[in-house]
């Protein structure tokens, strides 16, 4: 009989890492589905090759360093599936390569891989992209228009985004039954709002995604979004039009939602999803750029330590005093032992 | 939202072992073993019992120790006697299926704990989150009022007491009361424990009671093994302690079960991602994660914040882990270094 010795317990959970990181893909497959649909094969052509760029990256940094790439890790994957979906359609297909690639080059490998990156991968590579190919990225098409798989991308007048308008102090004229169901231009991922509320209740509802922190978020962004209304904009539509704008509901499902880049405990989430949305409004109202949480992010992701260690400074109070009489009963034992 | 968590809810395979009847596998040399108890120096009938637990060499299974220091602590001083059958660990019955299946002995084991307390009052506490029982847990056995405690894993041992009302509680396992009863109306010594074995290697998963002194090879060759099992345990399945060499390994009187399990390992090569759920239910409020890395990377220092030293060794974390990492061991260690090295703040004498 061949028994090795192993620590309890001696049963675990069903739940694994890679079902974790299933959550996210089914949840992304659905947004890729709707792209597809407004937008051609091309939206899953994109997705397929980010997926390709980063999971290969991915393996070869782990071979690098003389790791073994685990086939079934699946963070990669999802980190590619992310990136697609804060480009336009019409987005080249270098572009995604780079942005793939200083994801898991830059923002990933150096940092130890997968679990100990400090800054998120996705935003990072967008962050990277954004100030080397903004024009491309920032040409959004029609909301209907098909694009083909490979090929020259067909010429179009690019509308205004309303992302735009209210960055240069403009009110969007778009209908807001329009919005809702994502016929404005924008990022192919982020313009579907109803499918995106769809995405935060599944990934909530598996436990993947911890409500507190996404909601938090939302909450501090319209609260100031309705006092502090940018443009012409009055209350209620200027919450309306900042949460449905730019990648806010993506980002702050998605990028906030990886667990490896936010902080631990439940008090740090909310503390962290409050920061992060007074900083976006900080940069929408001060800033001049279309794009801002994930830089924002970025910014919060270097203090996520920070946020931690004050939850478990509260945390501790909390529990010396209630488990106070415990400690003291084990450290009799120990001094006796 | 709760500072800290209240316990998980487990799946609890208490099935089939738990209707089954409970099996004798004794040593009849010792189990004939008799008491002579005409002779005690005692003067009262309360001494004679708790002579009786002495002699007989009852030990109460929950914790290992002598039952009558437990007696001769409780002597006139109790309000209420609990016989303790919670069993909130997996595949684990071994306190509920004897009070289940000898009532009347138990029944007469709570009676001489009433004596020795000097006190009427009574209940049965028993585990209410197993659902998937065939036999039904009766409101009353013996015309003892049975509770059912509420919550996760782990029971909570002092929010469990605290439905019972104030005053002083003298709370003992269910089998140490039968043997309790034993020993004072036939004058039979404790030779024997209460063990559930089950495992998805065992083929008659049973509770079964077994001499003390026995083989964890042999109980299970009683019940017999469909295949060779990889991961042999004495104890609960959230706390027991894997057996290397199941021949040479002996039950106990606090052994509650010998599982044998088989598993498939393949998929155990994640990293961890910080998910956070072992901190989500960890009872203890503590973040597992972060005193895993920092054993991990031997920062022994970084620990003292994180409280280690409060860890009451449930294996709830590793249990939830989905990379399924051994973070439960690794907050043990860090639970020895703390208790060694640190002065935890705050945690004078001053409030004793």
């Amino acid at each position: 009989m061949n028994l090795t010795s192993q620590p309890a317990p001696h049963i675990r959970v069903a739940q694994t890492t890679r079902g974790v990181m299933w959550d996210a893909i089914i949840a992304l497959s659905f947004l890729y589905i709707i792209a597809t649909y407004y937008h051609g094969p091309r939206a899953i052509a994109l997705g397929l090759f980010s997926v390709l760029v980063c999971a290969s990256l991915d393996g070869l940094t782990t071979l690098v360093v003389g790791g073994r790439p685990n086939l079934r890790d699946f963070s990669a994957t999802v980190t590619g599936l992310i990136l697609p979906m804060m480009m336009p359609v019409s987005v080249p297909y270098h572009i995604v390569a780079i942005a793939g690639a200083f994801a898991i080059l830059v923002a990933k490998a150096p940092f130890g891989g997968v679990g100990h990156n400090v800054f998120n991968p996705a935003a990072a590579g967008f962050s990277f992209v954004v100030f080397t190919f903004g024009n491309a990225l920032f040409t959004y098409p029609p909301p209907d228009m098909q694009f083909p798989v490979f090929g020259l991308i067909p010429e179009f007048t690019a509308p205004i985004s309303p992302a735009f308008v209210m960055m240069v102090g403009g009110t969007p004229g778009h209908d807001v039954f329009n919005m809702i169901l994502g016929r404005f231009p924008g990022p192919m991922g982020a313009t579907n709002i109803l499918v995106l509320i769809a995405c935060l209740l599944y990934l909530s509802f598996r436990g993947t995604v911890r409500w507190p922190a996404p909601l938090s978020f939302f909450a501090t962004v319209a609260l100031i979004a309705f006092f502090f209304p940018r443009g012409q904009a009055t209350g209620w539509s200027s919450v309306g039009f900042e949460l449905a704008t730019g990648l806010l509901l993506f980002g702050g499902i998605f990028l906030m939602g990886d667990p490896v880049t936010t902080p631990k405990r439940e008090i740090a989430k909310i503390a962290f999803g409050v920061s992060l949305g007074v900083v976006v409004m900080l940069f929408r109202h001060f800033g001049h750029m279309e794009e801002q949480i994930t830089y924002a992010l970025l910014l919060l992701n270097a203090a996520v330590w920070s946020f931690d260690m004050v939850g478990e400074w509260l945390a501790s109070k909390i529990r010396r005093k209630r488990f106070a009489s415990r400690s003291r009963k084990d450290q009799a034992v120990s001094k006796k032992a | 939202m709760p500072m800290f968590s209240k316990g998980i809810v487990l799946a609890q395979h208490k099935e089939p072992a738990l209707s089954r009847p409970i099996l004798r596998f004794v040593n009849p040399m010792m189990d004939n073993q008799q008491l002579d108890l005409t002779r005690l120096a005692v003067q009262n009938e309360q001494e004679a019992i708790i002579e009786v637990a002495r002699l007989a060499q009852i030990v109460d299974e929950r914790d290992g120790k002598p039952l009558y220091k437990v007696l001769h602590k409780a002597l006139n001083k109790t309000d209420i006697v609990i016989a303790d059958g919670v069993d909130d660990e997996p595949y684990v019955s071994s306190r509920l299926a004897p009070l289940l299946a000898l009532r009347t002995e138990v029944a007469d084991g709570i009676e001489l704990c009433c004596r020795v307390g000097g006190c009427k009052k009574s209940a049965i506490m028993v585990y209410k989150m197993i659902t998937d029982t065939e036999t039904r847990i009766p409101r009353s056995i013996e015309k003892i009022k049975v509770t059912k405690i509420r919550g996760g894993y782990p029971a909570n041992a002092g929010a469990r007491l605290r439905q019972f009302g104030p005053g002083k509680k003298l709370v003992v396992g269910a089998g140490a009361l039968i043997h309790l009863a034993r020993a004072v109306y036939k004058a039979k010594k404790q030779t024997s424990a209460f063990v559930t074995v089950a495992g998805n290697c065992v083929t008659n998963p049973m509770n079964i009671e077994v001499s003390v002194g026995m083989t964890v090879m042999q109980v299970l060759e009683r019940c017999g093994l469909t295949e060779e099992p990889t991961r042999i345990v004495c104890g609960g399945s959230m706390t027991g302690i894997s057996v290397i060499d199941p021949d040479k390994t002996l039950v106990t009187y606090t052994t509650k079960a010998i599982l044998a399990v088989r598993e498939n390992k393949g998929d155990m090569h994640y990293a961890c991602i910080g998910c956070g759920v072992c901190e989500r239910d960890c009872p203890a409020g503590l973040n597992p994660m972060y005193i895993y890395r920092f054993v991990q990377t031997s920062y022994f220092a970084n620990l003292e914040p994180f409280d280690a030293h409060l860890c009451i060794g449930c294996g709830t974390c590793s249990y939830i882990c989905p990379s399924k990492l051994e973070v439960a061991a690794n907050v043990l260690a860090a639970k020895e270094y703390a208790l060694s090295h640190f002065d935890p703040a705050g945690e004078g004498e001053s409030d004793e």
